[in-house]
C-alpha cells in the first residue's frame, strides 16, 4: 500500500493540492496559537468545583 | 461523585482547547460560534466523561463531540428538506459572480464548502487528523470521508482560483442536507 497522493483521480497538479495543504495547516496552526479566551478556563475551573463538593 | 480522572482532567482539557478552538473557527467560519461551540463541548464532554476510555486519543473524542454539535446546530437550522430540494441550501452559498471570492482568505473560501466536505478536510488536511481517525470522527466509512476530502480540494481550487464554477459542475455532495436515505445509500459505495 503506497502513500501516493491520489493524483490519478484529481483534476488537479500535485502542486496545487500541496499549496491549498500549506495554506490550510498555516491558517490552523495560526488559529490554534491564539491565547485562550480566560472564558474556557472559567467554565473548567466551575465545572470542577462543582464536582468536588 | 469524584471521577478519580478528574484531578488531572481540567489540564488535559485545557491541553485541547486552542485545538478545538482552531477546529470551531475553521469549521463554523464565525468566531461567536466556535466559542459557544467550544463552551458547549467541553461542558458535554466533561458530564460524560466517563464514557471516554482513558488511553484512547481524548483529542479525537473531544473532536468528535465538538463536530456532533456542530452539524446538529446546522441541521436544525435547515427546513426539513424534500428530495428534489436537497441542494438548494448548499447553492444558495456557492458564489454566483465570476471572481467574487477575492480569495486570499481561505477561510472565507473554506464557508462555501458543503459542510462534510469542509469538516473532512479541515480534520484531515489541517488538524492532521488520519483518513481512519477522521472517517471516525465524522461517523462514514474510510472511502467516504476520502471522497469528500478529494471533493473539497478540488471544489476550494476552483474558489481559490476565482474561476465561475458552472451550475452543472457545482459539487454539493457532503452539503447537509445531503443525506436523504437515497444520498447515504451512494456515498456509503
Amino acid at each position: 500500500m503506497t502513500a501516493t497522493p491520489d493524483v490519478t483521480t484529481s483534476k488537479f497538479p500535485p502542486t496545487a493540492h500541496a499549496r491549498i495543504g500549506n495554506h490550510l495547516r498555516r491558517m490552523y496552526d495560526d488559529l490554534a496559537d491564539e491565547p485562550v479566551p480566560d472564558k474556557f478556563l472559567e467554565i473548567l475551573a466551575d465545572l470542577e468545583s462543582k464536582e468536588k463538593k | 461523585m469524584q471521577n478519580p480522572v478528574s484531578s488531572g482532567l481540567r489540564e488535559a482539557f485545557i491541553a485541547q482547547i486552542p485545538q478545538l478552538r482552531a477546529f470551531a473557527i475553521s469549521l463554523s467560519g464565525n468566531r461567536d460560534e466556535a466559542d459557544d461551540l467550544v463552551q458547549e463541548t467541553l461542558m458535554k464532554a466533561w458530564n460524560k466523561i466517563d464514557s471516554f476510555e482513558e488511553g484512547t486519543n481524548l483529542r479525537a473524542w473531544l473532536f468528535t463531540i465538538l463536530r456532533n454539535t456542530f452539524i446538529s446546530a446546522r441541521q436544525r437550522r435547515r427546513d426539513i428538506p424534500d428530495s428534489d430540494g436537497v441542494h438548494l441550501e448548499a447553492l444558495s452559498e456557492a458564489p454566483h459572480q465570476p471572481g467574487y471570492l477575492d480569495l486570499q482568505d481561505l477561510r472565507t473560501a473554506l464557508v462555501h464548502l458543503p459542510e462534510y466536505q469542509r469538516e473532512a478536510l479541515i480534520l484531515v488536511g489541517a488538524a492532521g487528523f488520519s483518513y481512519q481517525e477522521a472517517a471516525e470522527i465524522c461517523g462514514c466509512a474510510v472511502g467516504t470521508l476520502k471522497s469528500r476530502v478529494s471533493r473539497a480540494r478540488a471544489h476550494l481550487s476552483k474558489l481559490l482560483d476565482g474561476d465561475e464554477v458552472p451550475e452543472s459542475e457545482k459539487d454539493v455532495e457532503g452539503a447537509i442536507t445531503d443525506e436523504s436515505p437515497e444520498n447515504r445509500q451512494i456515498s456509503r459505495q
